[in-house]
């Protein structure tokens, strides 16, 4: 059905068609829905979004405080490897000044050794030099008067032996 | 200087028999030293000179004796 109005005709048909006791009505529970919208789905989506909010903060905080004590133990024992790398520095300085002296101390008692053995070694082949020396004079001391006794023996006249008992006798008598 | 109380025997060795001359000498050595009696003995180890024994003391004067002498000395 197709009307055709004119401006005023229009006018009066909208409000003959307009009820504004419906619009007044419509107004109200719009403005009831807005509240009770508000009052049951925004303020407690708000408040669950506000406390989701604590929470998440709370969780940051707690992890920044934990990451703050993270890195002051990293720290701590970063310190406590430090010191334990210098102590163990100085152990291995000392236990190498221990080990040079033990080894200068060992080197030094058997060069002493070696030199007692060499001593000790010097003086049995003086000794055996002496002895045989003292041997060998014994024996051409033997071999000599040896030889001295075949001589004599063989060429000592009665005359000469006459003169040695008479010289022996004279030098006896003297004393 | 007697070397014996009295009556002592002198043992005499010599490498050879002595003469009559040297027999006398060491005799008389001998009793001016105490000795009354004589024992000769000839031993040619001795090469030569006398040794004379009497009682305790002994007078070496022979040739091996003197030869030891120079042996101990060298």
């Amino acid at each position: 059905m197709i009307f055709e109005f004119t401006g005023d005709q229009f006018l009066i048909a909208i409000s003959e068609l307009i009820q504004w006791e419906s619009i007044v009505m419509h107004l109200i529970a719009l403005i009831i829905l807005t509240v009770g919208l508000y009052l049951l789905l925004f303020r407690p989506v708000k408040r669950m979004i506000k406390e989701r909010q604590d929470k998440i903060r709370k969780i940051e905080k707690e992890n920044a405080d934990l990451n703050e004590e993270v890195k002051k133990m990293k720290e701590s024992s970063e310190i406590v490897l430090s010191d334990a790398r210098k102590e163990a520095a100085v152990i291995h300085e000392n236990a190498v000044k221990v080990a040079n002296q033990k080894a200068d101390e060992i080197v030094k008692g058997a060069r002493k050794q070696a030199k007692n053995m060499i001593d000790r070694t010097e003086q049995e082949l003086e000794e055996e030099r002496r002895k045989l020396g003292s041997d060998i004079e014994k024996q051409i001391a033997e071999v000599s008067m040896a030889v001295a006794q075949q001589v004599l023996s063989r060429d000592i006249t009665a005359t000469d032996n006459k003169k040695l008992i008479e010289d022996c006798l004279i030098e006896w008598s003297e004393d | 200087m007697k070397n014996c109380a009295e009556n002592c025997l002198a043992v005499v060795t010599l490498a050879m028999d002595p003469d009559s001359e040297t027999k006398d000498k060491i005799e008389s050595f001998c009793k001016k030293r105490g000795a009354v009696q004589f024992e000769y003995i000839i031993d040619k180890n001795i090469i030569a000179g006398i040794i004379i024994q009497i009682g305790d003391k002994i007078y070496d004067g022979s040739v091996q004796n003197r030869l030891e002498t120079m042996k101990q000395s060298i």
